[in-house]
This record gives structure tokens, C-alpha cells and sequence, in this order.
């Protein structure tokens, strides 16, 4: 599926102090929407304003979040359950973008 | 030469006579000479106008009067010399002091043996006194006339056999088709009678020597009544203020006031009839105790009263006020805007029966009076509150099915996305052998999903079952249900390191639970095992008894070794449930379910670090359960 590596945080915060901290940024984030202590959204504007480049997959079963999310500067909105086609899809294209 | 002597005899007496009278008459005496030089005056004068003689003698007479009298006297003294006479004739003199006076002068002119004039001889006498009265006297002749004429009200003045003697104008004006009206009867002029009226005053008051009243028609022409007099009869005495001779009438027309008086009687029987029919209750209370002071019948039937009169003596309003405090409310906002429209207010009728009222009223705080309509609104409280309750029914009907839906929606969905994601990778790996272990773990992770979604349905059914509030208090052995979950715990985590310990400072004393409190246990537990990456998962359970507010309590305590909870987030986790923004509370209902079990035994559970100020070492779940 493609020679990526994967690194996980679990939850909001957790996600914004891993990008702050990490000396090499991730190409892409897949951001998920409901977790504890701080939400998807809210983790990814904190990101953008790191750099307003950052590629975002904003993966929710919140489908409510789709427009919104894409308005606040995700790249693509990934509904759950999705297909890992469907996944590996929208990271090749947010690298290639 | 006897003769001679009688005659000086006589002579010296009568000088002695003369001098006497002279010097001691009470009359001011004077004469004066053709050009009204004065030739004597007498003591009399001199102590009257308060000069010496020495100051008088040869001065004209003229000086000692106001200038007005002096021309009067050399007017009239030519007259005076022509006539040889004069009497009471009026002058102004002035005294030595200054003070004036009126004197009345009288005099006659002494002539000689040739017919010329030789002397006036005149005395006067002072009139100051009497012109003041007669002054007087006629000031208050002209007041009284003025009063007489001008006073709006009639005054006919009768003679002891009813004659008119005098009327005033007004009388005049109103009996004007009778005039004239003096020397007639009374009887004949104000009511075209032939005999006195049956009830007179005036007769009266001729009989008993009394003032009299009563109230008299007004009549015009031809008997007609045009209105109605007050008539005072009062009895006109003589002189001597013994004896009547006649009546004197005062006579006010009190027409107007009679058509105001027939239109509040009628007004008055109009707003009875209404008072007494009107649909609505109406009232007057007393301000100062509520009492009641009048009222319809519809409002005494209000507080379940057959007649008013019941209500008026047996209801005492300050004692029906279900929310005492209610009624200096109304009295302070009738106080402040002057009236209260649509007030509502909570009493008791007769039997002690509640009854919603709606109070329009006003205030006389002079009369200390409060009057008001109330109506019943009983049924339309009890509708609102039905409406009411309904409401909160439906919206918390709604935002349950909200939020199961949304847990379908979230919660299924991601353990479907992890199932499904974990099916994908196995596939895909299916011919790589090199991924052979991590087919495992997804097997693993496909597991632990469907525990994920069992729980969660188990979950669910249990919250909506305490919802329903169905569920059985009863007393039970807490060291028996910790033990339950524990071992239910163990059998989850079979491929973990897992060491759970349990601790009791004493005997435990049963507790208020049920059936449902193992679920709790046990999604403590879990939590405390889930959320965990030490390599060995350890949980103390700790069990003792406490008091609080004197009373007795077991307090269970779960400490782990997980992740912690940060404070922020020690609340508000308890708290996944019909909120709005479920952004970040994460998954499942667990520890939701946790507080919702607890609760419902009327226990208490929250959280606190288990290493003191540092949530990073894990979390102490602290449940309080009542002694049974």
C-alpha cells in the first residue's frame, strides 16, 4: 500500500504537541473528530497555524462535521466506516497535491 | 330809692345767675362779633378745645375749623346775621392738639337798641360719638343691603300672618310670574295657593319660636314643580327680642343636587344589578387585614360559599394565602402602578382546596380599601402545567432519541470502521507471510471491537432501563460485588498482566444498591484496565466506612496505574449524555452509566488523582454508597 510510516497520539493535544515537537512534519494527518480532551477540529486549527500547509484527512462516523470541517481547512472529509482503499486513496493524493 | 336797690338787687343776682351759668354750663359757649371775632367763650369751650382764653379771645372762629367748615361758615353767616338764627349747624373744628371734631352749633344774634348787630351768642354741642355711630350704622345698613341683594340664595322675610314683607332679587327672579310679590300671602305668591301648604316650615317656626327646615317644591307657573327648595325657617323677633312678629325664609335651590342624587340612585341600582349578576367575582377588602368587606355572589361562590353573606362572615383571606408572601406582593405592585391587572395568585377555598385567581384591583388607601374582580383560572393553570410538563416530557423523549441516535451514528459506526479496517488488512495480508503476526492482532482488535459494541448495547439498555426508573432498592453485600466484578474483569484480560486487590479496614456494613451496581464495578474497572499502558495493570480497591453529615456511609475506592484523568476532564467525564457538544468526550457510555447507577442508590461517585496532585500516575474512582 504504499512505504509510509505511522505514528499515533490519542487524543487532540496529544496530536498538537507531537506536531510541535516533531523536527520532521508529518505529510499527512489523519485527524479523527470526537476525542477526549481536545476535538479534532479544534487540534487541527492549531496545527494550521503552525503551518497553514499542513495536509489534513479528517476522518469522523461524525458525518455532520464534513462541511465544516472542510471549511476550517482540511484537505478531504473520510465518513466511517471507509474502505482502506478509499484511505490510502486520499493520502496519495493529499502527498501528491 | 327802694326801688333803685331791688333793682341793683335783682341785677347782681341775676349777673351772679349768669356768671354761674356761664362759667358752669356743660355747653361749650361762645360769642362773636360781626366779623366772627371772638368775644368769650366759657370754660366749657376753653376745656374743650384746650386753649386759654388769652389764646382765643379776638382770633376768628373760623381758625379753629377745617377748612371746609370755614367756607361753610362764611357761606352761611350772612344768612346767619339776616336770619338772627342758626341751629345744628354741622362743623369739623380742630382742637389744640390736633385732634378733630364735629360739633353741632346753634346760635342767635344779640342786636341793639338801633336793630344792628352787636353779638352772636352760640353754644354747640360735640357729635363726634354719634356721627361715628350713625356711620357705623350706615356702613352695615349698605353691607346688609349688599348681602341682601347679592347673596344667590333667596331670603323672603314673612309677617306673623305669612304676608310677604320683603324679598331679595333672587326670590324675585324666581317667582317673577307671581310678582308683585310684597303684601301678598306666601302660599298664594310661591305655590298658587288659597291656604298654607301642609308642611311649612315657616308655620312651624311661627309656632314653636324655632328655627325650622325642610325641603319645599320650586314651582313655576300653574303649580308646576320645576324643582326643589332647602327651606330654613327662622323667627323674626321684636325689638325688645321678646316677642315674634314674623319669619324670616332662607331659601337654597337644591335642584341640581336633587337630579344628581335621582341619578346616582338610578346609577346606583344599575351598577347593583350588575354588581349582583356579573359573571365575574367581585369584591372590596380591607387593606389592613384582608378582610372583606363586600362582595357578589359569584365570588363567594369562588371559595365554595351558597351566599355572600357566609363568605363575608366566615372567610378571613390572610388565613388562604398558599404562598403567604403573596399577598404583600400585590399589595406593594397595586401600591406601585396604582391597580394590578391579571395578577395570579394561589388560595385555599372553604375546604382547604387550592384555586388559581386571577386578580384585576385597586387601591384607596384613604379609605383603606382594596376593590377587585377575581376570576377562576384554575383549569387553565392546570392546563399550562400539563402543557408544560409535556414539553420537558417531549424534550427529554427527543434528546434521548438524539442522543441514541447519535451513539448509533458515533459510537457503531467507529466500531465498524475498526472491524472493517481490521478485515481489509487481514485480506490484504492474507498472502504475505511476513504480516502473518499482525493478522493476529487485528483478529485481536476485530475481538476487542465487538466487546466494544456488546458493552455499548449493554450499556444502553441498562441507562434506558434506570430511565425508565424501574428498579429495585434493595440492601446488599458489597465485598460479595466487588469480588463479582473483579473476577468478570480478570476473565477480560486474559493476554494482560492484571493484578487486582481488594482491601476492607473492617467488617462492611450492608449498603443501599441492586442489581445494577456490579455494571458499575465493573465499568470502573475497566476503565481503570483499558486506559492503561503500564506494562502490569494494577488496581487497589479499597473498602472502608465513614460518616458524613452523621450519617454512615461505605466509601469504595478504585485506584489504578493508568493514564490519569487531567482535572478538567474529571467532571465533565461522568457526563456523556443528552449534552449538545459531545466533541470531545470520546466513546461510549460507561462511566455516564457509572454515575446514573450510583446515583439512583442515592450514593455519590467522583474522582480524584491517586497519587496526589500528579494525574499522571492514575486515578482513584471514589464511590460513596449509603448504609442500609
Amino acid at each position: 500500500m504504499g512505504d509510509y510510516s505511522v505514528e499515533f497520539s490519542i487524543n487532540g493535544k496529544d496530536a498538537v504537541e507531537n506536531y510541535k515537537n516533531h523536527s520532521e512534519k508529518p505529510n499527512v494527518i489523519i485527524m479523527d473528530h470526537r476525542m477526549p480532551i481536545m476535538n479534532g477540529i479544534d487540534a487541527m486549527n492549531e496545527i494550521l497555524k503552525i503551518d497553514r500547509d499542513t495536509k489534513i484527512i479528517f476522518a469522523s462516523a461524525d458525518t455532520m462535521m464534513k462541511e465544516h470541517s472542510i471549511s476550517m481547512g482540511a484537505t478531504a472529509f473520510l465518513s466511517k466506516p471507509f474502505k482502506l482503499e478509499e484511505l490510502i486513496y486520499l493520502i496519495n493524493k493529499a502527498i501528491k497535491e | 330809692m327802694k326801688k333803685n336797690y331791688d333793682k341793683e338787687r335783682d341785677l347782681r343776682e341775676l349777673k351772679k345767675r349768669y356768671k354761674l351759668f356761664y362759667e358752669y354750663a356743660p355747653l361749650p359757649y361762645q360769642s362773636f362779633d360781626e366779623n366772627v371775632k371772638i368775644i368769650d367763650v366759657n370754660q366749657a369751650w376753653l376745656d374743650f378745645f384746650g386753649y386759654d382764653k388769652e389764646e382765643v379771645i379776638g382770633r376768628c372762629f373760623g381758625e379753629f375749623l377745617v377748612l371746609k367748615s370755614r367756607e361753610l361758615l362764611n357761606s352761611r353767616i350772612l344768612y346767619f346775621k339776616n336770619v338772627g338764627t342758626i341751629q345744628d349747624i354741622e362743623y369739623e373744628i380742630i382742637k389744640k392738639d390736633g385732634i378733630h371734631r364735629i360739633i353741632w352749633l346753634d346760635g342767635r344774634i344779640e342786636y341793639d337798641k338801633n336793630g344792628n348787630f352787636k353779638q352772636a351768642h352760640c353754644f354747640f354741642k360735640d357729635i363726634t360719638e354719634r356721627k361715628r355711630i350713625e356711620n357705623q350704622l350706615r356702613s352695615s345698613e349698605t353691607f346688609l343691603s349688599n348681602v341682601f341683594t347679592s347673596i344667590q340664595d333667596g331670603i323672603s322675610v314673612l309677617d306673623k300672618d305669612l304676608n310677604i314683607i320683603q324679598v331679595n332679587p333672587i326670590m324675585e327672579l324666581w317667582y317673577s310670574h307671581s310678582m308683585p310679590m310684597l303684601g301678598k300671602k306666601c302660599y298664594e305668591v310661591y305655590h298658587e295657593r288659597n291656604e298654607p301648604c301642609e308642611i311649612c316650615p315657616s308655620l312651624q317656626s311661627l309656632r314653636t319660636g324655632q328655627p325650622a327646615y325642610d325641603v319645599v317644591p320650586k314651582r313655576g307657573p300653574k303649580q308646576k314643580i320645576i324643582g326643589w327648595l332647602d327651606l330654613y325657617s327662622f323667627p323674626l323677633l321684636d325689638e325688645e327680642g321678646g316677642h315674634i312678629i314674623g319669619v324670616i325664609e332662607y331659601v337654597r335651590d337644591i335642584s341640581e343636587r336633587k337630579k344628581a342624587e335621582q341619578k346616582l340612585k338610578e346609577s346606583e341600582i344599575k351598577y347593583k344589578y350588575f354588581f349582583e349578576n356579573a359573571q365575574v367575582g367581585l369584591y372590596w377588602s380591607r387593606i389592613s387585614d384582608g378582610k372583606f368587606l363586600e362582595c357578589n355572589e359569584q365570588f363567594a361562590k369562588l371559595f365554595g360559599y351558597e351566599t355572600r353573606e357566609e363568605l363575608l362572615e366566615g372567610y378571613i383571606a390572610t388565613e388562604h394565602y398558599v404562598y403567604p408572601n403573596q399577598r404583600n406582593e400585590i399589595l406593594d405592585a397595586i401600591r406601585k402602578n396604582k391597580e394590578v391587572r391579571g395578577y395570579e395568585l394561589l388560595v385555599t377555598k372553604r375546604d382547604g382546596t387550592p384555586i388559581w385567581l386571577s386578580i384585576s384591583a385597586r387601591m384607596f388607601e384613604n379609605e383603606n380599601r382594596i376593590e377587585g374582580a377575581a376570576i377562576d383560572i384554575t383549569k387553565r393553570k392546570k392546563a399550562e402545567y400539563n402543557l408544560k410538563e409535556s414539553e420537558i416530557r417531549y424534550k427529554k423523549a427527543y434528546d434521548k432519541a438524539d442522543f441514541y441516535k447519535d451513539l448509533l451514528a458515533h459510537d457503531v459506526s467507529n466500531i465498524f470502521n475498526n472491524i472493517n479496517a481490521s478485515i481489509q488488512l487481514i485480506e490484504l495480508w492474507k498472502e504475505d507471510s511476513e504480516m502473518s503476526n499482525n493478522k493476529g492482532d487485528m483478529v485481536e482488535i476485530i475481538k476487542q471491537q465487538l466487546e466494544r459494541g456488546a458493552s455499548l448495547v449493554s450499556n444502553v439498555r441498562k441507562l434506558s432501563e434506570l430511565e425508565e426508573g424501574d428498579r429495585l432498592v434493595k440492601s446488599v453485600e458489597v465485598i460479595n460485588i466487588i469480588n463479582d466484578s473483579i473476577e468478570f474483569v480478570l476473565s477480560r484480560f486474559q493476554n494482560r498482566e492484571i493484578e487486582i486487590k481488594v482491601e476492607k479496614t473492617n467488617e462492611i456494613s450492608k449498603v443501599k444498591g441492586g442489581d445494577l451496581l456490579i455494571d458499575a464495578f465493573e465499568n470502573i474497572l475497566l476503565n481503570g484496565a483499558i486506559h492503561n499502558e503500564s506494562d502490569m495493570i494494577r488496581i487497589w480497591v479499597k473498602v472502608s466506612e465513614v460518616y458524613k453529615n452523621d450519617e454512615k456511609f461505605v466509601n469504595i475506592e478504585f485506584k489504578d496505574n493508568g493514564i490519569g484523568i487531567i482535572d478538567g476532564r474529571k467532571k465533565a467525564i461522568f457526563e456523556r449524555t443528552y449534552k449538545k457538544d459531545r466533541s470531545t468526550g470520546g466513546m461510549g457510555i460507561g462511566l455516564s452509566l457509572v454515575k446514573t447507577i450510583i446515583n439512583s442508590y442515592e450514593g455519590q461517585v467522583w474522582i480524584d488523582n491517586r497519587v496526589m496532585g500528579d494525574h499522571t500516575k492514575g486515578s482513584n474512582f471514589i464511590i460513596l454508597l449509603k448504609q442500609s
